[in-house]
């Protein structure tokens, strides 16, 4: 019955006017970027993060999170015609929609997507509302060294497991890091690295930050590259998208199964929706009596990634939000906001501020609900959109992100700053350097660095107390195990590598 | 700040031409390694460590110096033993780009919202080729109108719409 109060309350909150506004205004915007190939959730979070400002913090959060579960609903409507992803989540689903899409069922398989993202999603939020207030209650006895550890594994895993490189990942979080540090010491009140320049002092803004790397790099880096793709318009005519018994009857359980896969992939740090979408296509494969199927348009293939990866999306705000620990970079932001506006997360936020926690539970439903009119009455004008041609979006995107930067303080330099970030963007793109979790490290740097100052005052800098701590021990083991897992297997690929470029050669 | 821009041969592989070594790992790692050698000399030379138990400011940085600098080794020694791709760096993009967010920066306060975003969405059609210049003036044109009447009209930030200094 708590439960039941607890959502009447978030209903209360969620219903008001002004939040249903920016629910809808983002779950438009992130089907709208979703859509567009080459824009992920990152970059349109990032150019939209100042606006936020503006905004009460369960407001502006109700429209950031909008966004990015929108841009996952969105992502599948690329994958499909186009055969080119609209968001890294959703390029599994480019296996068996756009081989649907050529037999001309694609008006079939964006109407699954579309009811395997509602499924996804609602399995996910009630997975999210659930848990969160259970892992509050235990977090509460948690002291410095458990968060440090929590902390750092969550650092380790989003940089080494979504990476082809762990090595590059890792380089990223403690380059976010080291740039976290710029700026006037919190603890002693030093001012490190500003080289007297009195701009420095308060250290690099997160808003400047995420529009250079993801808003701007992404632009550098995809104008003048080629770009191709055409669409079959009447794949998008509602009557064409009507699925057939026998497609409801393949479907069910692997959206089913793909919503519980992903509800745990995207709770765990490090993994999100992209992994959670490849395990579930992976899992229906395996255990499929026809397999062979698979990669030729088998609804399954498509039902079960999307399912997984909107469940993903909501589970992902079961760490961020009750231990304030984010998992992803997007979720980085998703704390940003919150931060922004004085409000820490942590196992405290749900009984605190119980009306933004239930509140954005609730505009999850309302979101995923406006999703399901978006994408299947209104999927014409989302194809149409897919045809604008990308030399006269990008530069209104360019200038959406200059206002942005400059609306922060109304200050030029700000803008100066986001372009400097933009060339460290690209420049990373070029060298295949992750962008991501260089935000992530950039955001965990100064929470890592007082919680482990914190904790080594409390054990007397006794590094072997904090280890000895049953739950800290324990991440911090893990960590190292996950670690020693990925430089290993690294050095095992380079040395396969190798030694075929030494055949090859000789 | 952007500790490897200078380097010639860089981006997107399209994958035509292969490389004895992996120049842009290797680069990209040695870039990085002395970026954190250098963040560690900096801050052991300028800020005070402390204890463990008291640490002092120069305590983080010198750690994730440090770290950066083993980092950037671990990700270059390799790469001078492996084949690479080519990469190509559009310097038309980054140029004109550049120019468009710089020529924002420049023109906002002096001359205000209009006229610096018509501004800045023309210099940026100039990035690819295949605007032609009437169409990127209609571009511009209702660009400069729609962010008015978003962020002006919709949001009511306080910025002057048009101004002239002279």
């Amino acid at each position: 019955m708590d439960l039941l109060a607890n959502f009447a309350l978030g209903l209360e909150t969620a219903i008001t006017p002004t939040n249903l506004f920016y629910c809808f205004a983002g779950v438009f915007l992130g089907t709208f970027v979703g859509v567009i190939p080459g824009i992920g959730p990152l970059a349109a979070i990032s150019m939209l993060f100042p606006i936020t400002f503006y905004l009460d913090p369960t407001a502006a959060l109700i429209m950031l999170a909008g966004i990015y579960y929108g841009t996952t609903y969105g992502g599948s409507t690329a994958s499909i015609l186009l055969n080119m992803p609209g968001a890294t989540s959703a390029a599994v689903t480019c296996l068996d929609g756009y081989p649907m899409a050529q037999k001309g069922r694609a008006g079939i398989a964006l109407f699954m997507t579309t009811i395997a993202s509602f499924t996804g999603g609602s399995i996910g939020i009630i997975m999210l509302s659930l848990f969160s207030p259970l892992i509050a209650e235990y977090a509460l006895t948690f002291g410095p060294a458990e968060y440090f550890a929590l902390m750092v594994l969550g650092l380790v895993a989003a940089s080494t497991i979504t990476n082809s490189t762990p090595s590059k990942g890792l380089a990223m979080v403690v380059l976010g890091m080291l740039i976290a540090t710029v700026g006037i010491d919190s603890q002693s009140g030093a001012a490190r690295f500003t080289f007297g320049s009195m701009s420095l002092m308060e250290g690099f803004g997160i808003s400047a930050m995420a529009m250079g790397l993801f808003g701007i790099g992404e632009i550098l880096s995809s104008v003048g590259a080629k770009r191709d793709g055409k669409i079959d318009k009447s794949s998008a005519r509602l009557r064409n998208m009507i699925p057939s018994r026998d497609d409801w009857a393949r479907s069910w359980r692997p959206g089913l199964r793909g919503s519980a896969i992903g509800s745990f992939f995207g709770a765990l740090p490090g993994t999100g929706p992209s992994i959670a979408s490849f395990m579930a296509y992976a899992f229906e494969k395996r255990i499929s009596a026809t397999p062979e199927r698979f990669g030729n348009g088998a609804i399954e293939g498509v039902v079960a990634p999307e399912s997984a990866n909107n469940a993903a999306d909501q589970t992902a705000f079961i760490p961020t939000l009750t231990l304030g620990i984010p998992g992803s970079a997007t979720m980085a932001l998703m704390l940003g906001a919150l931060m922004v506006h004085g409000i820490q997360p942590g196992p405290t936020l749900i009984s605190q501020q119980p009306s933004l926690f239930w509140g954005l539970v609730m505009s999850f439903w309302i979101g995923n609900l406006l999703l399901l009119v978006l994408n299947l009455p209104l999927i014409g004008l989302w194809v149409r959109l897919l045809m604008v041609p990308y030399h006269y979006l990008y530069p209104a995107i360019l200038v959406f992100v200059c206002i942005g930067a400059y609306s922060v303080r109304s200050n030029p330099a700000d803008v100066v700053m986001v372009l400097g970030f933009g060339v460290l963007g690209y420049v990373m793109r070029l060298a295949d350097l992750p962008a991501a979790p260089l935000l992530l490290g950039f955001v965990l740097g100064p929470l890592v660095e007082s919680q482990f100052r914190r904790a080594m005052v409390l054990a007397q800098g006794d590094f072997t107390v904090v280890m000895t701590r049953p739950i800290a021990g324990t991440v911090l083991a893990l960590t190292a195990l996950l670690l020693f897992w990925t430089l290993a297997s690294t050095y095992l690929r380079y040395r396969r590598r190798t030694k075929t470029t030494l055949s090859a050669q000789g | 700040m952007v500790p490897d821009c200078k380097e010639g041969d860089r981006t997107r592989g399209e994958g035509e031409e292969e490389l004895e070594r992996n120049y842009r790992d290797a680069f990209a790692g040695l870039s990085l390694a002395i970026f954190g050698g250098a963040a560690v000399l900096y801050a052991l030379s300028k800020y005070p460590m402390g204890t463990v138990t008291r640490m002092g400011p120069g305590m983080m940085p010198v750690t994730l110096g440090a770290i950066l600098l083993v980092f950037g080794i671990i990700i270059a020694v390799p790469a001078l033993f492996q084949r690479g791709e080519r990469v190509e760096l559009r310097f038309r993009a980054l140029i004109v780009l550049s120019a468009s967010i710089l020529s924002f920066a420049l023109m906002i306060r002096e001359f205000g919202l209009v006229p610096s975003v018509f501004a800045t969405t023309l210099i940026a059609t100039f990035a690819e080729s295949k605007v032609t210049l009437v169409r990127a003036l209609i571009l511009s044109a209702s660009t400069a109108l729609l962010t008015w009447s978003i962020f002006i009209l919709g949001l009511g930030l306080t910025l002057p719409s048009y101004r002239w200094p002279f």
